[in-house]
């Protein structure tokens, strides 16, 4: 992957009256990366992806597309990313095949190529047989997956997709996450992707930024957010468990000890710790039973982050 | 042009209604400026006529055919332009209201292309449809006119009706457009676009009343004149239009 940066976020600030929507976000996203921008509802996602795509005027701060300024050189930007906004976004009294021809015109696809392209998304998106219809006559899915086809008629490098699986059954929401996939591996586009699908955002993103009450409050791999982290290790053990329990809290290299069902979760500042960690409950008393390192999932990070 | 690309992608969501309104309100334009024409002949018509100044008529004009010229020339044209920009109007309510209704605005407006443009794209659709519907009543008008009082000397096609319809009528068109496409950008639903919106023919009632009280004599140069000062308007109003829509959602 080439380190070179398509979207930049310098510092930006979104004010609506008394209420800062977005405080101070700056990131960089990687040409062929998937970036995935998390966070709770009403935390600056969508805010922060309108402004990338010039919708809104930042208050303060700058962002760049591929070096086109959003603020500046907005039809540069639009011509270089193909947004997905959070509804589905297709004129549902025109049919699938008339929604594309009408967005192949106003990106100005050659005329001589906007039939091949038109039947290649039907195709890959398996709306072929329905491209007469009336986007009325389809389902929520139908909807998602031609509001996809429609981002990508211009075959932009740069993708923004706010929520693209929200609200899909798992056959529809898998087919579009299987096209994520693609596009970034294949066809090596960037996706900047908004997503409250931690599971999806962890399968599909290189990097993540998880982003609270406007202001981005981690940033890096999912693997780099569990090391930062630390590394949690679940003890089972015979013995006095809170007078052990105490003794380990005080430990330099413990970041936080839990009482749970059965055993104490310690979190150690690094791995290298654990022989310690055991050697000190041994040295207290204690009889280990069971020593397991513990998987972090994305969703564990997160859920401590936004908390 | 995607400008034009945005006018038939308009055309195409029309619903089948409003579709049917396009023959429909034409005819009813036809109907009531023809009530208006063909009481002209009636005796009440003639005796309350206002007085108007000979040189208006041509040598020889019966009351008949100052009857018929007051219907004609000063009665029918400010109710004409009132329809003429009523019409359009309501299309163009659902310019960005109904967009922003379906959900459709903001891929709408994430579209490479000027502010200007598209709002030049959101104007064409209701203002041929203004125009084209006032074009069909002229010529249907016109039509009646000559069949029905063949041997009159008030004629028409005349100068006030072409300068009318060519002129004035496209002015005033656009005007309620541009004030309907402002309001549209700004409200969340179609229906209180239409209600403000509506307000844009107060201006015309006030050359109607002028016409019936015989305060305002509809001269071309007169027609001329409002629709020069109508234009300078659209074109403040388009700029403004096209600022407004550069400062995003």
């Amino acid at each position: 992957m080439s380190s070179r940066p398509t979207v930049v976020a310098q510092d930006l600030v979104k004010k609506f009256d008394w209420l800062t929507a977005v405080d101070g976000v700056s990131f960089e996203v990687n040409e062929g990366e998937v970036f995935g921008l998390l966070g709770p509802n009403g935390a600056g996602k969508t805010t922060t992806i309108r402004m990338i795509c010039t919708l809104i005027a930042p208050t303060s701060g700058r962002a760049t597309v591929l070096g086109s300024d959003a603020t500046s050189d907005p039809i540069g930007v639009k011509e270089s990313i193909g947004l997905l906004p959070e509804t589905p976004s297709v004129y549902e009294s025109l049919t699938a095949e008339q929604n594309l021809d009408f967005f192949c015109e106003m990106y100005r696809v050659p005329r001589e190529k906007r039939r091949s392209i038109i039947d290649d998304l039907l195709s890959t998106f398996g709306l072929e047989e329905r491209r007469d219809s009336k986007v009325q006559t389809y389902s929520k899915g139908m909807r998602q997956k031609l509001s996809l086809a429609r981002t990508l008629v211009h075959d932009p490098p740069i993708i923004f997709l706010d929520e693209p699986t929200s609200g899909l059954d798992p056959e529809s929401a898998k087919m579009v996450r299987d096209r994520i996939s693609y596009m970034s591996k294949k066809s090596g586009k960037t996706i900047f992707l908004s997503t409250h699908n931690l599971v999806e955002a962890e399968s599909l993103c290189s990097r993540v930024a998880i982003i609270k009450a406007g202001k981005i409050i981690m940033i890096g791999s999912p693997g780099e957010l569990a090391t930062g982290k630390g590394t949690t290790y679940m003890v089972r053990l015979e013995g006095n468990t809170e007078e052990i329990s105490r003794k380990v809290a005080d430990l330099e290299y413990v970041l936080k000890v839990e009482n749970v069902d059965g055993g104490i979760k310690i979190d150690l500042k690094s791995r290298s710790h654990g022989p310690d960690l055991v050697e000190t409950i041994i040295g207290q008393g204690g009889r280990v039973t069971e020593f397991v390192k513990e998987t972090r999932t994305l969703e564990d990070i997160y859920l401590e982050a936004v908390r | 042009m995607r400008a034009l690309a945005i006018a038939r992608k308009d055309f195409r969501e029309l619903p089948g209604y409003f579709k049917i309104s396009t023959i429909m309100l034409p005819a009813m334009m036809i109907f009531v400026i023809s009530t208006f024409i063909f009481s002209a002949g009636s005796s009440d018509a003639i005796e309350d006529l206002p007085g108007l100044p000979d040189s208006l008529f041509p040598p020889g004009s019966t009351d008949l055919d100052k009857s018929l010229y007051f219907s004609l020339n000063i009665l029918a044209p400010p109710f004409f332009l009132m329809l003429a920009t009523l019409l359009p109007i309501t299309l163009a309510a659902d310019a960005f209201a109904g967009e922003r209704e379906r959900k459709t605005l903001e891929t709408l407006l994430a579209l490479p292309m000027r502010s200007r443009d598209l709002f030049l794209g959101k104007t064409l659709l209701p203002l041929s449809y203004g125009f084209g519907a006032s074009l069909v009543t002229f010529l249907v008008i016109t039509i009646l006119v000559n069949v029905s009082f063949p041997d009159s000397t008030i004629t028409m096609p005349n100068l006030t009706w072409l300068v009318l319809i060519f002129v004035t009528v496209p002015a005033f068109s656009l005007l309620g457009v541009l004030i309907q496409l402002l309001i549209s950008s700004r409200v969340d639903r179609t229906y209180f676009a239409v209600q403000i919106g509506s307000l844009t023919i107060l201006p015309i009632l006030v050359l109607f009343i002028g016409g019936i009280t015989g305060i305002l004599l509809l001269s071309p140069a007169l027609l001329l004149i409002v629709a020069g000062g109508v234009f300078l308007l659209d074109y403040i109003l388009m700029q403004l239009g096209s600022d407004s829509l550069s400062r995003g959602l």
